[in-house]
């Protein structure tokens, strides 16, 4: 993807995708679902490939810029419908998922069901109410103050209502 | 997440990431109510 170089799209492209919930420094915050990234209120995400050696780039073992079309690298994002199903979450309650609305931005990769891109912040947190109950280590509450630190409109959403906002959402982005 | 194949590949412009204002959040900030948004 290096030769390609002149912006050819002006608006960041807004899809949806999930985020698990880490607790750090006594904060809740955004965490990518499949990699160890954290989301920090007030910065982009700068995606860089966690996986250098997969695919075709193992057996020369080079370095790349994310996203790459030979690799699975860059900052995802989909559909809503798909984003939720990735946003319910281990089934014991030991990781709690967020959704959302993201902005991706710099070099973005248009996949048959979604983006791949170089970097992102959140537009929307959407904290699916159904799929937390109540639990003690996680008040609702202080979770919604704590993203709501993004700068970016948090929304709680019973199943309801999430159902509607991806009805009105989809598809997003596209 | 699985996006399937890459179609195209395009440069897109920054957004402004929202930047912190107001007073910095107090910790009894954090179970005020009417700070939840609800649709």
């Amino acid at each position: 993807m290096n030769d390609v170089a002149v912006p050819d799209a002006v608006d960041a492209v807004v899809g949806w995708r999930a985020w698990a919930i880490a607790r750090v420094d006594g904060r809740f915050r955004l965490r990518s679902v499949v990699a160890p990234t954290l989301w920090h209120p007030y910065q982009s995400v700068e995606a860089t490939c966690l996986r250098p050696g997969r695919r075709l780039f193992r057996r020369w073992n080079v370095q790349h810029e994310a996203p790459s079309a030979g690799c699975e690298c860059g900052v995802y994002a989909t559909d809503p419908v798909t984003a939720a199903s990735y946003a319910s979450g281990h089934a014991d309650g030991s990781e709690r998922r967020v959704l959302g609305r993201v902005a991706l931005w710099g070099l973005v990769a248009e996949c048959e069901r979604g983006w791949r891109a170089s970097s992102a912040y959140p537009c929307q947190i959407v904290i699916p109410e159904h799929r937390f109950g109540d639990d003690p280590a996680m008040p609702f509450e202080v979770l919604a103050f704590d993203l709501a630190e993004y700068g970016v409109p948090v929304t709680i959403a019973d199943e309801a209502e999430l159902e509607e906002l991806m009805r009105e959402s989809y598809p997003a982005g596209r | 997440m699985k996006v399937g194949k890459v179609l195209r590949v395009y440069v897109v412009e920054p957004i402004k990431i929202p930047v912190p204002s107001g007073r910095p959040q107090q910790p009894e900030d954090r179970r005020r109510p009417s700070l939840l948004r609800r649709r």
